[in-house]
Formats: structure tokens, sequence, C-alpha cells
């Protein structure tokens, strides 16, 4: 069960991967954006 | 026993919406307002005979202001005289052409037909999506409040079109334009929109982009001046008992088992109240007038993650004539790319933009009476970093001033230098100043799809008790509309809490 879990996300992972290389420079910039502050959400979840 | 029910820091559209309210179910409520006059960027002020606007300029969406008088028993138009404005916006671009988008949307299609005939077809679409999407999904959580991931589940349940609209909020703003739009003109005329909650094309989330539809459904000058919103809703809150003090500027909230008790005004005069409301940005709330030490740690990180929105600063001018232009708003703009570049190469590298790019505002176009006979009022914004690599905005003001007019002149042909008889400069540093904006922000805090929804401060504090939230920090962010929709969503959960 695991090993089907890591491949899965592997595989999830790889998939996102190259949707971003694929994707736009224009969503490049407002995915790299977003991510510089998804390690905040936690904590702007209760504030 | 306290001293008031509710005491408000902040008269600003977010506060007294919350404070009428309030008052009108009887609670003992006072606003502490640091200026003289009542609605921090929605307000106005008078010189050499001319009334100019401070930030906002116009109404969209203005049903949310009708459902906050409904809520006080009173009609919007008893306090407030809306005067439509049309056409929406007229456009300059640097190539020397003109045009107006009127609010009908046939007729602004025939407009758009002149540059695509694709786009024209596509603005049926986008219509039709905008109308939906502003009225049936975003628009209705906009005077609730998301303060959770089950609000937004309820929500959702309530208003299933929220779903089918949900991938305008992981698109982004220019993505979402470029899926309808393929003519470099049409896109551009309409990118103006999302530096309305303070951010670029690019990083703008996607569903702002249909502002550029809700504005079809009508849009609004108070007349009188912006002032005439807060000051009508100001007088019905002073009907049901309410109270103002002006220039009282709240220092400290008081803070006493992680509860708040109310506030300290600068003059050392303690206010004892059962809730305290704020209206000023929620880094200042929680930084200062709070202070780390009142906070859990967790709260500190929250809010310090937190960006302020970027600055706008302002020229305000007199002339002695009318300008040259066909609207109350008219969009100086080269290229939606160039839009971008005003945050990415200019506002990132602490440079003052110089690519044309403004946004002039009319109202005497609307309203005569803001001026003398034959006089006229000009409001020019842009957007600019708070801090410069070369200068201070202090010392900087008259040559900002004559950058923006010779640019105006230069790229657009608009000639005003030989007609001001009044001209002011309002910085980032005077917004900073007046309105206790950190850094100038105009839209409270950047409004990235990050900080939105239940990753905005909450409008119920989790990390103080007692504490609520109004205006452009919480949900649903900066604008007039959104400012008036904290204020009735933030009352509500008082009058249930209380």
């Amino acid at each position: 069960m695991s090993k089907v879990r890591k491949t899965a996300g592997v595989l999830l992972l790889v998939a996102l991967l190259v949707a971003y290389m694929r994707s736009s420079e224009s969503t490049k910039r407002y995915v790299k954006h977003l991510l510089k502050q998804v390690q905040y959400l936690p904590y702007r979840y209760f504030i | 026993m306290p001293d008031y029910d509710a005491v408000v820091i902040g008269a600003g559209l977010g506060g007294i919406s919350a404070a009428s309210i309030l008052a009108k179910n009887g609670l003992k409520t006072l606003v502490c307002e640091n200026t003289g006059r009542v609605g921090g960027c929605c307000s106005s002020f008078e010189e050499g005979g001319y009334t100019f606007d401070i930030g906002a300029s116009i109404v969209e969406l203005s049903w949310v202001i009708d459902e906050l008088f409904e809520k006080l028993g009173k009609k919007t138009s008893d306090y407030i005289d809306f005067i439509p404005i049309d056409p929406i916006y007229g456009f300059m671009t640097a190539d020397g052409k003109r045009f107006s988008y009127p609010v009908d949307k046939d007729a602004t299609k025939k407009v758009i037909t002149e540059f695509s005939a694709e786009d024209a077809e596509a603005w049926d679409r986008f219509a039709k999506h905008g109308s939906e999407a502003i009225n049936f999904a975003f628009g209705k959580v906009m005077t609730k409040p998301m303060m959770t991931f089950s609000d937004s589940l309820m929500l959702s349940i309530e208003n299933p079109k929220l779903i089918k609209y949900l991938k305008y909020m992981i698109l982004n703003f220019e993505s979402t334009l470029c899926s309808f739009f393929t003519s470099d003109k049409v896109r551009a005329s309409m990118s103006l929109q999302s530096y309305f909650i303070g951010l670029p094309p690019a990083l703008c989330p996607g569903y702002i982009a249909f502002l550029a539809y809700s504005e079809h459904e009508g849009i609004f000058y108070p007349r009188g001046g912006m002032i005439e919103i807060p000051k009508g809703i100001a007088k019905v809150f002073e009907e049901y008992g309410g109270e103002i003090r002006f220039n009282a500027r709240v220092d400290k909230v008081l803070v006493e088992n992680g509860k708040a008790i109310g506030v300290k005004l600068s003059d050392g005069t303690e206010i004892t109240s059962r809730v305290v409301v704020s209206n000023i940005n929620a880094k200042t709330l929680y930084l200062e007038k709070i202070g780390r030490e009142k906070l859990p740690r967790w709260a500190v990180k929250a809010i310090e993650s937190y960006d302020v929105s970027i600055p706008a600063p302002m020229i305000m001018l007199g002339l002695d004539t009318a300008p040259e232009l066909d609207a109350h708003h008219t969009f100086c703009y080269t290229t939606l790319e160039e839009m971008n570049r005003v945050w990415f190469e200019d506002y990132l590298s602490k440079k003052i933009p110089k690519r044309g790019f403004m946004l002039i505002s009319w109202p005497t176009h609307a309203d005569p009476s803001l001026a003398p006979e034959g006089h006229h009022c000009l409001n020019l914004v842009t957007f600019a970093p708070y801090e410069l690599s070369e200068g201070d905005w202090d010392t900087i003001k008259e040559q900002y001033l004559e950058m923006q007019l010779d640019s105006m002149e230069k790229m657009f042909g608009l000639k005003l230098k030989d007609h001001i008889t009044v001209a002011k400069v309002s910085t980032p540093k005077d917004f900073e100043r007046a309105l206790l904006h950190p850094r100038g922000a105009v839209y409270g805090l950047q409004n990235d799809i990050v900080a939105t929804a239940f990753f905005r401060p909450r409008m119920r504090s989790r990390a103080i008790k007692n504490l609520y939230l109004t205006g452009a920090s919480t949900h649903f962010g900066g604008g007039v509309a959104p400012t008036v929709g904290s204020g009735i969503a933030a009352s509500g959960l008082i009058l249930k809490d209380i």
C-alpha cells in the first residue's frame, strides 16, 4: 500500500512539474509568487 | 461596567458601517477617529474652493451600500445622492488613440469590434461569466464572514456558482483576460482593474478580472465628493445615538488576560468597552496597538508574514478650464506587460514608474459643484514604492508633480500645466501619517489569493478575544463596496456574540 502511495505521490509531483514547465511565463511568475507564501498559510489560517 | 458596548478604532467605511449597525441595534457605540473627518481613504477635503477626493474615486457594486442602509432601516437615496457615470472609462493610448467604454454592454461591444471582431464576440462570453461571477458567486460572499474553511464550504453550498468560478481563484488575472481576449489593446484596456486591489495583472487573482464587466452594471459618484458616502452612514449612526470623537488617536488597545477591554487614546484617556472593533490596518493593530508581547507567537508570525499593499501617490489639481478628457475616469496606458513591469521592474526596485500608466479621475465632470464655476478638479493616480532607491518622498514632491505632468503631455498630449490653480501631491508618506496606513498602503494588506478569504486576518480575532476587524485588512479586501461589506459582516458577528 505504501509503495502504491509513494508511486502515486511521485507521479503527482512529476505531473505538477511538467504542468509547471509547460505553463506560460505569466503562470510561472504567479506560481512562484504564491509558493513563497505557502509556508505562512497555517499561521494565516488562524489569525 | 464598561464605558461603551463597542469602541471602534477609525471612521473609515468598514468602521463606520459596523458602528452604525451596532448603534441601530441598541449598543452604546463610540468611534475614535484619528483625523478630523470620516471616511479614511473614501473621503474628501476642500482647498482653494475645490473639493478633492483623498483616495476612492467611484462606487461600483453599489448594492452593498443599499444592503447596509436596508439593515439600518433607511433608504440610501435619503442620505447619498449617487450620480450615474457614463462612459465608464475614457482611454488614452501612447499612439494617440482615444476611445471610451460606455456602460451599455452592446455599445462597448461595438467599440471592441474596432480592435478585433473575435474579441467582440468574446466580450459577450466575458460579460455572461462576469455577471454570474460577480452577482451569484463572489458578490454574495462580500457581506459574509469567511474566517474558516467551513465558512467557505457553507457559502459554497449556499452559492453553488462559487464552485464553477473557483478556477478563477487559481488562475491569475492575466491568464483569465487572455483566455477571453486576443487583441493586445483590448487586454490592456481591461487590465487596470488588477491594480484596484493593488496587484499587477500577473499576480492578481483571476476573478478580479470580472470587475471589468461589473462596472457595466453601473458605477456612481456621490454628489458632493466621495466623503458623502461615509458622511451619510455617519449621519445614520448619530441618529441612532452613536458618538464620533474626531482627532482622537488610539495609542493602544487595552488587553487583559487575552481579552480586549478598551482603548487608550494618545492624550492618556482610557475608554473601556465590551468589544473593540478595529478599522485600521491589521499589521498596525496587532504589532503596534496591541504589541507583540500581548500576542501568541503564532499570531506574531502570521501577522508579520503579510505584505502591505502597494501605495498610490496622488496628484490633485484645480484647473481654470475643463480638461480635454472624455469621461469621469481616463486610463492612460501602453500595454498589459508594461503594467506588469510597473511592479516587477519599478516597484520591486524602488523606482518611480515612468511608463505613462495613470488613472485620471475628473469628479467635476459628474458634479460641477466641486469647483468654482468654470473650474475643474482632477486627480492623477498611479502606483509607486514607499521607499525610493533615490531620494525621499518628502523632498521630491515638486519633482514628482513636474515629472508626471510632463509625462502626460509628452506621451498622451494632455496639456494641463498652464491651467493649474491649485496643485497638491499626496505621497505614500502622507498617507501613512494622515491615515495610519503603514508604508502608505491603500488597500490594507496585499490581496494575493494566499491572503484572501480564510487566509486574511479574521473579522473575529482568534488571538485576542472581544476584538473584531473591519476594513481592507480583513475579508473581502480593499475598495468601497468590500469595506462596507466587512462592516456589515463584522457587526453581524458582534451582535451574535455579545
